[in-house]
């Protein structure tokens, strides 16, 4: 789902620069395969057999689990779901959540927005170590991430022991779910926008700059209407994944009930508990954000698609123009 | 508005962009800097616009006689069209020139009454009223071009600066924007500078030329000046077709074109433009041999390739007059002189010094 969510998500930002859009327009190169799969009986069984595949594929491995869960949630019926999903442990998984989401996807917008920045419009010394190491919370296992922070937020970890004479307890409490997430979703926001600013270079903002645009005028104005698909899109991915972040949040929360247990780590609990319907009914809570997530994204994508499209309708009837030799 | 480049270097990492680079530029005039790529030219006009910082320390860049090294591009108040116009996208032609207008400080921005009316002054003047509302990706080159112009000019700039203004449209289009912003600059009475590979355009537009070469001006001069006396084989080689040939100069005597031992004599580079070569079909004293390898007469003049027994191909043309005349078919051998000729010793220096040789010298 992941892949398909990334095609989308290019198609706009490819579009929007003016020269490609022009070449989308005018040209639609042929599929160098087109020949191939349209005349010969080897090309059509080669196009079938793909198909079915790629069908068989999605099927086995995406289809069917989504049904099963859904299935699942409601095979004791309504009441039981409604049950499972109103009860005041689950609401106040689903508030813990929330709020663990919502402060991530602001801590990495803002965080990715500027290292985005600071990476593909300066030149300096560590940069490609720094670039690297964005993409480290990618590379390792969530629940060494956890194990991690309570080496170092623990009660007997470096800065755990200075914070808990201030009275600030962070793991196996709100901060520490907050962190965890907010580590593992790190690069999710600063690759999206990194690649499109390097991508798209900054002579709009050195023609902001020329015009007399100071700094934020230049980000606002300029900057943000370029790289907001990519920033809405690394935002979504960020949403999703801090919703469902289950291996490093599962280290440090402790698993204290009705406070400390996010959504996933919700689901686990029932699990274990061999509450099978109420376990199937919160996952499809989860289930169904992302499939809405999924949805607002597609008709949205489709919309801009569309009004670039009818920009191009009336393109290039150049005016007559004369020659000025006054 | 006076812009002065004194002793300007610019290095990226170790490369040499810019190497102690001075020139002052007058008022009103439109200037074009010409050269290769990497030849610095870029980087200058990105200097001037306060783009690029020079190397520290290295120099100064005065506009009407203030410093302004270090003052920032978005206080420079200069009019810059980039090579690949970065009109914003997500905005109208409208509010792409608005933009310059509207970011203003509110103690120095216009009423919105007169932005417009200033928005709509600069539309007639490039000629785009009726594309007002069209986004960028609805206009064609050369109107994008139109528009980066008028948003470079609504700020009343009083220097307008363009790097490769007309690079990336096609030749017929270039040719009416040459001339139309020839006008325009007459007619605003600002100081332009424009970065040019192309030489026609540089000598066709420009009041003066500057020729760049690995990051030091080779020469400076009106279009004529720069065509007619070029100061180093440079110039000769970048402006206009030459043939180059190697050669020998013994006191005022200069020899080339010939396969006798070249001795005695301190070695030159010598340049004869295409159409400076005298043909003829006998023998004499001033010309040397050579054999027609091709003849082209689709054009105004006629085109002759001509190896010489040096073994060096060289182009000549004359008029097709001429050459019923002479009468030359592929293979005949034929006897050149060079009416004018530029000769430079190995160290770049000019012989004899500024004057072009106006006596033929060949064997």
């Amino acid at each position: 789902m992941k892949q398909s969510l990334r095609c989308l998500s290019l198609a706009p930002s490819r579009s929007t620069s003016p020269t490609n859009g022009f070449t989308a327009a005018s040209a639609e190169p042929s599929h160098p395969y087109a020949g191939l799969t349209q005349s010969s009986p080897v090309g059509i069984l080669l196009r079938l057999g793909l198909i079915l595949t790629t069908l068989l594929i999605l099927g086995v491995f995406l289809v069917l689990p989504l049904v099963v869960v859904f299935a699942e949630a409601f095979r004791q019926g309504w009441h039981v779901y409604c049950a499972a999903i109103s009860n005041p442990e689950a609401l106040a998984a689903v508030r813990l959540s929330l709020s663990v989401t919502a402060l991530c996807v602001a801590i990495n917008t803002a965080f990715g927005l500027s290292a985005a920045w600071c990476l593909s419009k300066y030149r300096f010394f560590g940069r490609n170590a720094l670039i690297s190491l964005i993409d480290l919370p990618l590379s390792i296992s969530p629940v060494v991430v956890g194990l991690l922070l309570i080496l170092v937020y623990g009660q007997h970890g470096w800065l755990g022991a200075i914070l808990e004479r201030w009275g600030v307890r962070v793991i196996f409490a709100f901060p520490g779910i907050v962190l965890a997430t907010a580590f593992v979703t790190l690069p999710l926001v600063v690759r999206e926008v990194k690649t499109l600013m390097e991508t798209e270079g900054s002579e709009e903002e050195e023609a902001a700059r020329l015009l007399g645009a100071n700094g934020w005028q230049i980000f606002y104005h300029v900057t943000l209407p370029k790289i907001r698909w990519a920033l809405l899109y690394g935002v979504i991915l960020c949403t999703a994944r801090s919703l469902g972040e289950f291996g490093a949040v599962s280290v440090v929360s402790g698993h204290i009930r009705g406070f400390t247990v996010t959504l996933p780590l919700y689901v686990e609990l029932l699990y274990n508990e061999y509450q099978f319907s109420a376990a199937f009914a919160v996952a499809s809570l989860l289930t169904g954000v992302g499939l809405v997530t999924l949805v607002v994204k597609t008709v949205w994508q489709h919309r801009i698609n569309r009004k670039l499209n009818r920009g191009q309708d009336c393109l290039f009837e150049e005016a007559s123009f004369p020659c000025a030799s006054k | 508005m006076r812009i002065e480049v004194i002793e300007i270097s610019k290095t990226f990492g170790k490369f040499r962009a810019l190497d102690r680079v001075n020139l002052t530029i007058h008022a009103g005039e439109l200037v074009a800097l010409l050269g290769p790529s990497g030849s610095g030219k870029t980087t200058l006009l990105r200097i001037i616009a306060g783009l690029e910082a020079p190397d520290p320390g290295s120099g100064r860049l005065l506009f009407d006689g203030k410093d302004v090294t270090y003052r920032p591009a978005s206080q420079r108040g200069v009019g810059f069209v980039f090579q690949h116009y970065a009109l914003f996208r997500h905005m109208t032609v409208y509010e792409n020139i608005a933009f310059g207008l509207r970011v203003q400080r509110r103690r120095l921005r216009l009423s919105p009454a007169d932005i417009d009316a200033r928005v709509r002054e600069l539309l007639r003047l490039v000629q785009l009223e009726p594309f007002a509302e069209r986004y960028p990706h609805q206009l064609s080159g050369g109107q994008r071009q139109r528009v980066a112009l008028a948003r470079a000019l609504a700020i009343r700039p009083q220097v307008l600066l363009l790097d490769e203004p007309f690079g990336a449209l096609d030749a017929k289009v270039r040719r009416q924007l040459r001339t139309w912003l020839r006008g325009l600059h007459d007619e605003i009475g600002l100081t332009s500078v424009f970065v040019t590979h192309d030489q026609d355009e540089a000598l066709e537009l420009a009041d003066r030329v500057v020729v760049l070469n690995a990051g030091r001006i080779e020469q400076v001069g009106t279009p004529e000046e720069v065509y007619h006396q070029p100061q180093s084989a440079f110039v000769t080689e970048f402006i206009g077709t030459v043939n180059r040939f190697r050669g020998i100069r013994r006191g005022s005597r200069v020899e080339f074109g010939t396969s006798e031992a070249l001795s005695a004599g301190e070695e030159v580079v010598v340049f004869v433009r295409p159409h400076e070569f005298a043909l003829s079909t006998i023998p004499h004293k001033h010309a040397f041999p050579a054999v027609v390898q091709r003849i082209h007469t689709a054009g105004g003049l006629v085109k002759l390739w001509l190896m010489a027994q040096s073994g060096e191909l060289f182009l000549a043309e004359i008029d097709p007059h001429h050459l019923s005349q002479l009468a030359l078919a592929e293979g005949d051998t034929v006897y050149v002189s060079a009416r004018q000729l530029r000769c430079f010793t190995e160290d770049g220096q000019q012989y004899p010094p500024a004057e072009p040789l106006r006596a033929a010298v060949g064997q």
